[in-house]
């Protein structure tokens, strides 16, 4: 496999519930960052691009900190998770709108086999993660030329 | 009214109903934009406090105007390129023009609102008018 992947089991259907919840809004409450069992964290928004010398995803976690995420390769699975705390201390506070996702966040991503791993990048900037990862010499576009038998 | 709320006319929740209105890549709201920040809004004893998640925006494209009460957060995320021979596999964020509005409480004063950008939140703490701040009434004992 030479793309990108992510990795979402039984996921989209719950993405389904969440925008239905968004869009009805406080009609019948909220389901983002639901409590069922298996929806114990959410996902965070990702593009996936790919360049001529590498792959790059993009994440947005705005409101997290740096020190709150997590990045790992293992085998050829990347895992970005952390957690996302709510700003303030919610003393004297009282919250009138909730619509931020808090807690624990995870996305996983396949990788392919000619990236190399280990130079794997990683910048923050404005609550977006960028991850650059640079492909394999063999997996980059080779030009063959032609030959003009004259 | 002394709370600062969501500004949605009763129309709107005709067209927003559908999860996939809207939300969509190409797809637009009727006022023209194509995604809507998500917020919280707090309040403490001397503040309002609206938290709104824009992350990768440039601050020149995030725009906040106070008219009638109304307080409107507007503009544009653009895509991230960096060079022209980047291709995408995968799309999940909202890029286009944004728009939220909030109806602030009759007495504030708007040239005291505060915003701040980090971490791709924008902060607005909106001063509460006096008459929102809690005020104790003393017991008086008849000794």
């Amino acid at each position: 496999m030479n793309y990108l992947t992510t990795l979402r089991p039984m996921r989209n259907l719950f993405n389904l519930h969440n925008e239905m919840g968004r869009a009805f809004g406080d009609l019948f409450g909220s389901h983002e960052g639901g409590t069922d069992a298996e929806e114990s964290y959410w996902m965070p928004m990702v593009d996936i691009s790919e360049t001529e010398n590498d792959f790059e995803i993009r994440t947005e976690l705005p409101g997290v900190s740096e020190s709150d995420v997590n990045i790992s390769v293992t085998d050829n699975r990347l895992t970005v998770k952390g957690e996302k705390l709510q700003e303030a201390e919610t003393d004297g506070k009282n919250y009138h709108r909730v619509e931020r996702r808090y807690g624990t966040f995870q996305r996983s991503f396949t990788l392919p086999r000619n990236v190399e791993t280990n130079a794997i990048k990683a910048g923050f900037s404005d609550g977006v993660l960028t991850l650059t990862i640079p492909k394999a010499e063999e997996a980059k576009p080779t030009e063959i030329p032609i030959t003009v038998n004259s | 009214m002394t709370y600062l709320t969501l500004h949605t006319p009763a129309g709107k929740w005709f067209r927003t109903y559908n999860p996939f209105y809207g939300q969509r890549r190409g797809r637009t709201y009727a006022d023209g934009y194509t995604w809507t920040p998500s917020v919280d809004i707090t309040e403490t004893e001397d503040n309002f406090e609206l938290r709104a998640e824009l992350p990768g925006i440039a601050k020149d494209d995030l725009n906040i105007s106070v008219k009638d009460n109304l307080l409107t957060l507007s503009g544009e995320k653009r895509q991230e390129k960096t060079d022209d021979s980047e291709n995408y596999h995968r799309v999940e964020r909202r890029y286009g023009s944004f728009q939220r509005k909030f109806a602030l409480p009759r007495e504030v004063a708007t040239d005291d609102i505060k915003a701040e950008y980090n971490d791709g939140v924008l902060t607005l703490s909106i001063p509460k008018p006096e008459a929102a701040k809690p005020t104790e009434i003393p017991i008086a004992t008849a000794s």
